[in-house]
């Protein structure tokens, strides 16, 4: 049956005024044909619809600062949500955002609601929560509302911020936070997954907090020291202390940390870690992990390949680092610009003088969780570049081309045996002495520096850790060690540790030494022998060590 | 009654010398250290008298502190510039600061730019003062919601109890 125009023209005359009267809320013309045109009814337990937007402010990078002036509203992607009844706290709804941070969420009218948006992505999983607060998982929560029909309600998670650039403040809860960091994260998972959707990613959960500081204590208290990935429970602690550093804006970086994330998880990584920066010679599995992550976060991020940290009042201070073409002043199988750099011609499809790569990012996650998991050599630009020859011979040529221009030979095997750069010590090289089982000993010498920082490094230089390797002829092998000083001899096999003699420390002068150690062993294996020393526990005081390796088959 | 507190914060190597004990069979815990700072940084704390010891652990083209402030609570009425050349590896520089106003925990931030092989990087350095009060520990939690989390019960089976969820609210409007 038809309706009277007159009446028709009435109704919609009605919505608008409820439209207006609503407010805050954008209606769709969703109303029953058949309602009473004169009095449109607020039914409580009517079937609607409510939907919307979810988004966050964005604060981009611009010189290395943070340019509040320049804030986007970018979709918060996938993330879970829920319905709640706002008088009694219960869950009536739940689902996730779309790729376009979109929602839609099945209820009935009458009722006090309110959508709380978690700082969470079921798929892959991501938790953003609060070390300072029991690690408390972030939610924004909108307002109580009551729906009369189907609605949109759009929410958006504000930057906080008042003011210009140089004379404000965050003024208000820096609600974007979190979620600026959960799409960092997502942008990668899903560039990583993408590439390679057989891989499973493990939950992760990102510890932020507003108090978050540069300062060493400990992580429920803020303290963190500085942005990170925690082996120790597989977790990354990011800063967020204003006016001093903090890096939820800094996507770069976010991304670096999720790189040792996935080097812990899924790939392997034997890094010391500690300090490192641009220039220096550090040991070549700490450089390999600090290049990934940093050329990883332009993968993500391409064609932003500037590495960003910003911090400082404000903001306003801060370095950028061109993932591209940087500078590399120390490059070598040492250096971390040598690495990101390497990976990131690799993985672009822009090429320039040495590199005539373009792979993607695919066949960098095939190396990182095979050839790099399982290597019998500590990891790092050898072992991955062995790797990447395996898996794509035709690109042999290319890397070697491309290696030549960091000053790094063309790599052979992963032990780097054909490399005849040294890094400014001749003891640097081999960087894996052969132990020959039953044969002559080897020499090894090393700087211990764990106090001080000076040209020998604390402890992660190439100069404070030296490399061995012996193929195994018999269940059970005897090392014997002498050495002018303390020192501590590990023994891994297949990157997995089996023997360490712990810190063995010289108390008195004479001889040092020999001391023999039995090493159960599997023949026709390849073994890792690090050694390494402390300064603080030197007898001599003098930081050079120098030992006399061998090994017998028992 | 004159209290005097020391701490010890080194703000590159002390984490790494933790990080050195662990060496062996268990790798270390922080895998990043994103920002390098060549000086050991030692403070005390005499009433209302900060003083801050920098120690090179390398040598230093030059080290300029521009300028000293305070955060979460503590007020800086004075402190000493600094604009030192050529440091070499193991000097020390002191810096003496005058507070005021400060309870609980608290952080006075030195803003320095730091000269490494012709190199400035800016660094903003906070030294922590006091310890966490009862009440800042109150306003940090003032969002926190603690969630039950129903029991899982599978059929034929008794309740597995969910601990509860926290979570960390922030209003929108």
């Amino acid at each position: 049956m038809k309706l009277p125009k007159f009446w028709i023209h009435l109704f919609t005359l009605s919505l608008l005024l409820l439209l207006i009267v609503l407010g805050g809320c954008k209606a769709k013309s969703s109303a029953p044909s058949t309602a009473n045109p004169t009095t449109p009814p607020i039914a409580t337990g009517t079937a609607v619809t409510l939907s919307g937007s979810l988004s966050y402010d964005l604060v981009p990078t611009a010189n290395g600062k943070l340019n509040y002036a320049g804030t986007v509203q970018k979709p918060m992607r996938k993330v879970y949500l829920e319905l709640l009844n706002a008088t009694t706290g219960a869950t009536l709804a739940s689902t996730n955002s779309n790729e376009s941070g979109y929602y839609t969420l099945a209820t009935t009218t009458g009722i006090s609601l309110k959508l709380r948006v978690y700082a969470e992505i079921k798929s892959p999983p991501i938790i953003i929560q609060d070390n300072t607060n029991s690690s408390a998982q972030y939610a924004l929560v909108t307002s109580n509302f009551t729906l009369s029909g189907d609605t949109v309600r759009d929410v958006r998670a504000v930057s906080g911020w008042s003011g210009t650039n140089n004379a404000g403040s965050y003024a208000g809860t820096r609600v974007a936070a979190p979620f600026a960091m959960l799409d960092s994260l997502y942008t990668i998972s899903k560039k990583i997954t993408t590439a390679r959707p057989a891989i499973a990613l493990p939950l992760l959960r990102l510890n932020w907090s507003i108090n978050n500081i540069s300062v060493d204590g400990s992580n429920s208290s803020g303290q963190i020291g500085t942005s990170h990935y925690s082996s120790y429970d597989k977790q990354l602690y990011i800063l967020g202390q204003a006016d001093v550093d903090s890096d939820e804006y800094d996507k770069h970086i976010i991304v670096h940390e999720w790189g040792h994330f996935f080097e812990d998880n899924l790939s392997r990584s034997d890094s010391w870690g500690g300090s490192h920066s641009g220039g220096d010679a550090k040991d070549m599995s700490l450089a390999f992990g600090e290049g990934w992550g940093n050329a990883l976060s332009a993968m993500a991020f391409d064609p932003d390949v500037y590495y960003t940290d910003t911090y400082g009042s404000r903001q306003q201070s801060g370095f950028q680092i061109n993932m591209e073409s940087g500078a590399d002043t120390n490059s070598g199988w040492f250096s971390e610009a040598s690495v990101h750099q390497i990976l990131f011609d690799i993985y672009d499809s822009s090429n320039e003088a040495g590199d005539t790569l373009s792979l993607g990012i695919g066949p960098i996650i095939d190396v990182l969780t095979t050839y790099q998991k399982t290597t019998p050599a500590s990891t790092s630009i050898f072992s991955f570049i062995t790797g990447l020859k395996i898996n794509t011979p035709s690109s042999s040529s290319a890397l070697d081309t491309l290696v030549a221009t960091k000053n790094i030979s063309a790599i052979n095997n992963a032990y780097g045996s054909s490399e005849v750069n040294d890094g400014g010590w001749d003891k640097n090289l081999p960087i894996y002495n052969l132990l020959s089982v039953g044969g002559a000993s080897v020499p090894v010498s090393l700087y211990g520096a764990y106090v001080d920082n000076d040209f020998y490094g604390l402890f992660n230089s190439i100069f404070n850790n030296k490399y061995l390797k012996f193929t195994a002829s018999s269940s059970k092998t005897r090392l014997i060690v002498t050495s002018t000083d303390s020192f501590q001899l590990d023994v891994y096999n297949k990157g997995s540790y089996i023997f360490t003699s712990t810190m063995n420390q010289r108390s008195s002068g004479g001889v040092f030494g020999p001391f023999p150690y039995d090493v159960t062993t599997v023949a026709g294996q390849e073994y890792r022998i690090n050694i390494f020393t402390d300064r603080s526990v030197i007898f001599n005081k003098a930081a050079l060590v120098n030992l006399s390796v061998s090994a017998t088959a028992l | 009654m004159k209290q005097v507190m020391t701490l010890f914060i080194l703000i590159a190597s002390f984490s790494l010398l933790n990080i050195a004990s662990a060496k062996g069979p268990k790798y270390s815990n922080l895998l990043c250290k994103q920002k390098y700072i060549p000086m050991k940084i030692e403070q005390s704390l005499d009433s209302h008298l900060l003083s801050v010891k920098f120690t090179a652990q390398r040598a230093i083209d030059q080290f300029t502190i521009k300028n000293v402030r305070g955060i979460q609570g503590v007020k800086v009425t004075k402190f000493q510039e600094q604009n030192q050349s050529n440091i070499d590896s193991g000097e020390v520089l002191t810096s003496a600061v005058e507070l005021s106003d400060f309870k609980g925990l608290a952080y006075v931030v030195f803003d320095v730019a730091i000269t490494l092989e012709g190199v400035v990087t800016d660094h903003s350095i906070p030294v922590p003062v006091g310890s966490l009060s009862a009440i800042q520990k109150a306003e940090r939690s003032k969002n926190i919601k603690t969630i039950k989390v129903p029991s899982l019960k599978k059929e034929g089976s008794s309740p597995l109890s969910a601990p509860d969820k926290k979570i960390h609210e922030m209003q929108v409007d």
